[in-house]
């Protein structure tokens, strides 16, 4: 890790995991008003299904890719109706607990089944090193960026194009209205979460052989992707993906220039700062409820 | 009309995003009088009221409470000069009994803090005590003196809607903003308001409302103003309101609330 | 003028949780009393929790920091630079207040969901500052050499008489949350909780009040802090994770998030139950984490919250009272 250059490429190919993981906490929240901090979790939980197809079903790489973000997308919709659901007129405070509980106990069963050590999932398209701008970055690396790029066009076919994007949106936008003309709120809550998990699950495969996923990597994962959700206010898809590149970058920089050892807390420091130039709009959307 | 203007407004102007809902309203409220403020759906009334208790800021325009400039300053600062306020969808705090909900009331008039009360000074228990009274004289004022113990949210709608009443009262507001107070109410319901506006007003306190029941608030209302889609279209005694031509047309259509 | 706190019951319940406290260190084996020391030291940290979420409505995912904060000030104070103890207590309690200060204006400014992830960013910030400045700290391997604490000739140097200095801290402390809690004060903290825009139209604070709170809540962390580090007479980084903040939550929510006095029983609740449970490796997390999803869901209030309301609800019934 060393010229600058190779510290941005590195950056922004984190970033795209943030990316991935904000646009989780974006879809839900907008949905639902709920922050799942169990999204973290999904990403973990994506990297290690890959790895139990991969090594002990020994499947192809594609199928293990669909079949485990599949399975993802299955736990989070029982999260949803089996936590969520029963205590959806709960206030806030309450919601916020039950998905880190949510986010613990899957944790805790993910350190019980699979054990604390690193698990290795192998490269994609192999390891040498690709030349690329005059740096060296590892291929696994354009896999990321590459499947970032088709999550994010996906997305925007899907709520532009489809009758249930559409149906997203519009709860996003207006949930009593949107219950007036029909759309069945509840059933659009257990897809934003099905959806997010997915997004995660995406999001934690593709980025496995870089980071060699454990049980414990949810947490700050789940907490960076927060972050830059929350630069584009948890209702903005594209700030949410701004916002995770250039977490990515900022980071990256922090560890190779300064220090790896504060890097979480240097991003983490940063960003605060940028969240309290926020508050204001946070402030006046909640106060024109 | 007797006494100088209480609360006056000028120029009173508020957009969100796109959408005026107020423009340019002038308006002066007399002290010691009940005021109304009427106009058909969407005229902007809440508005009007949010602006004036300081929910929100406006986009233009000034709002005075005697010769004290309110722009700028928090909902809990305009407690404190004297303003208070009801919801339209009651807010009572819900998990307290009534008597607390009144007790609240009073925390602008008292002043014992975490340490007072930590170690239970002596200061601090004669408050307790003086809260407790007063906030039983404004709970009898409204007649819910034997629903002191009850928990707010059992409390049958029509009494709620007193009980936040007397909640705005025990904070001794020169000016009592009350927002649709009828809305919800039966015919017996509202003859027991219309008593307990003018009880408020003989102790002194100045009455605003919002209303939609015309015939409630040419009961009660000294002076009305009439707004439609956020503009001032007439202002008066009732009768002179009652036979406005441009009120009367504003109306048209709408449904007798 | 009638006061729950003075329900009979109430009485009599209190009366016999102090006489059941003052007389444990006889009854029992000594392995119970060093628990019952650590469940001490916790409860003074759940109480603050309880008070903050449960009667402001408010989150806190780091309130660990603030427990290390009090721990490393009093640490470092007493054995590396000599000052007394009990005068390092204090100081680590004012910086930890000042810190905790600073810190809320801002974060007070976020509602909601927002605030519970900068607290949780403030606490991972704290903790990595904890193990990466060892010239203060000792690092990851921690410091040693704390004092014991000491009035006069007594010196608080065995479990036994350790447990009695906790639990006067703790129910000295639990009576002062009670009767802030009984107070206009507290009221105003339950309104906020309620509904924080009624609070504002009656003329409170919010903001004010959530600062306040938070800074208490960290005050009593500080002190359980210090408190431990005189018991352990060593400190590490290491007990100060996100994952002890979780565990305060899960302390808090089964003891009820608005009961004072439920902070005793989810604090001891709790940690027999992880006691129990570490026969079978580290099944506490999945434990926790399931507790925490089971009581927000069914039981919001909390267990002894909901014990309470539902022998008052049987008791009106008896009554007779209206509705």
């Amino acid at each position: 890790m060393g010229t600058v250059v190779e510290l941005c490429l590195y950056g922004v190919s984190l970033g795209a995991i943030y990316a991935i993981i904000a646009l989780g906490f974006t879809i839900i929240h907008s949905v639902t008003r709920i922050i799942n901090f169990a999204q973290g979790e999904f990403v973990m939980l994506g990297g290690m299904l890959a790895f139990v197809l991969l090594s002990s079903a020994h499947l192809p790489l594609a199928v293990a890719f669909v079949l485990a973000v599949v399975m993802v997308a299955l736990i989070g919709l029982m999260l949803e109706r089996l936590a969520i659901r029963p205590a959806r007129n709960a206030p806030v405070v309450s919601l916020i607990i039950i998905t880190i509980g949510a986010s613990i106990f899957i944790r805790g069963i993910a350190g019980k089944v699979w054990g604390k050590d690193p698990v290795v999932i192998p490269a994609f398209t192999g390891e040498e090193p690709v030349s690329f701008l005059g740096a060296s970055l590892n291929p696994q690396s354009f896999w990321v960026l590459g499947t970032t790029l088709a999550v994010m066009v996906l997305l925007h076919l899907f709520f532009s194009y489809t009758m249930l994007g559409k149906a997203l949106r519009a709860c996003a936008s207006n949930r009593k209205a949107a219950s007036l003309v029909g759309i069945n709120v509840g059933t659009m809550s257990l897809i934003a979460f099905s959806l997010s998990a997915a997004l995660g699950a995406t999001a934690g495969i593709v980025v496995a052989p870089i980071t060699f996923p454990s049980y414990s990597v949810g947490v700050m994962l789940g907490l960076k992707g927060f972050v830059a959700a929350a630069l584009g206010g948890f209702t903005s898809l594209v700030l949410a993906v701004v916002g995770g590149l250039g977490l990515g970058v900022v980071e990256s920089l922090a560890a190779g220039l300064i220090s790896s050892a504060y890097k979480d807390a240097i991003a983490l420091a940063i960003l605060f700062v940028v969240l309290l130039v926020q508050v204001r709009r946070f402030r006046e959307v909640g106060e024109e409820e | 009309m007797t006494g100088e203007a209480l609360l006056r407004v000028r120029q009173l102007s508020k957009s969100f995003g796109g959408v005026v809902a107020l423009d340019g309203v002038d308006m002066a409220v007399q002290s010691g009088s009940v005021s109304a403020v009427i106009g058909p759906n969407g005229a902007g009334k809440t508005t009007l009221f949010n602006l004036v208790a300081g929910v929100f800021a406006p986009t233009r325009g000034e709002i005075h409470l005697g010769d004290r400039l309110l722009n700028g300053l928090s909902p809990e600062g305009r407690v404190r000069l004297g303003i208070a306020r009801t919801f339209q969808d009651v807010r009572l705090f819900g998990d307290m009994t009534a008597l607390e909900n009144v007790m609240t009331g009073r925390h602008v008039q008292s002043r014992c803090g975490f340490f007072d009360a930590a170690f239970r000074l002596p200061r601090s228990r004669r408050e307790e005590e003086d809260i407790y009274l007063q906030a039983m004289r404004y709970l009898n004022l409204v007649g819910l003196g034997s629903r002191a113990q009850e928990r707010a949210s059992s409390v049958p709608f029509g009494q709620q809607k007193l009980l936040v009443i007397a909640r705005a009262m025990a904070t001794e507001p020169k000016l009592l903003m009350l927002d649709e107070p009828g809305a919800g109410l039966n015919a017996v319901e509202k003859d027991a308001l219309r008593e307990l506006i003018f009880r408020i007003r003989d102790l002194g306190t100045t009455v605003l409302l919002v209303e939609h029941d015309v015939n409630l608030v040419m009961r009660v209302a000294e002076w009305i103003v009439v707004l439609d889609h956020g503009e001032k279209i007439a202002e008066g005694t009732a009768r002179e309101v009652q036979r406005n031509p441009k009120v009367i047309e504003a109306y048209l259509g709408q449904e007798a609330a | 003028m009638r006061r729950r706190l003075l329900g009979s019951l109430k009485v009599w319940a209190l009366s016999a949780l102090v006489v059941a406290v003052a007389l444990v260190p006889f009854v029992v084996n000594p392995y119970y009393t060093s628990l019952l020391i650590v469940i001490g030291i916790h409860t003074l940290l759940t109480v603050g929790l309880c008070l903050l979420m449960g009667y402001t409505g408010q989150v806190s995912l780091g309130h660990a920091a603030f427990y290390g904060t009090g721990a490393f000030f009093s640490a470092i104070l007493s054995a590396s630079h000599g000052v007394n103890p009990w005068l390092a207590m204090f100081i680590a309690a004012v910086a930890t207040g000042g810190m905790a200060y600073l810190v809320s204006f801002p974060i007070f400014q976020l509602r909601g969901n927002y605030l519970a992830m900068a607290t949780l960013g403030f606490g991972i910030i704290l903790w990595v500052a904890f193990r990466e400045l060892d010239q203060f700290t000792g690092g990851p391997s921690g410091l040693s050499g704390v004092p014991y604490l000491s009035i006069g000739g007594l010196v608080f140097n065995t479990d036994f008489k350790y447990y009695y200095l906790v639990w006067i801290a703790v129910l000295g402390i639990l009576f002062i949350s009670q009767n802030i809690v009984n107070s206009r004060t507290g009221r105003a903290m339950r309104s906020i909780r309620s509904n924080e825009d009624a609070a504002r139209s009656v003329g409170i604070g919010v903001s004010g009040f959530k600062v306040k709170v938070f800074v208490l809540a960290a005050v009593y962390a500080s002190l359980a802090g210090s408190l431990y580090v005189h018991y352990l007479t060593f400190v590490s980084p290491q007990p100060f994770g996100f994952l002890f903040s979780v565990r305060l939550i899960v302390m808090a929510v089964v003891g009820g998030l608005a009961s004072i006095w439920g902070a005793i029983f989810g604090t001891t609740a709790v940690t027999f139950m992880s006691e129990s449970l570490h026969r079978f490796g580290e099944l506490d997390i999945i434990l926790f984490g399931f507790l925490l999803m089971v009581v927000m869901v069914f039981l919001p209030q909390g267990l002894t919250r909901g014990l309470m309301d539902l022998y008052e609800r049987v008791r009106a019934r008896a009554r007779g009272a209206g509705r």
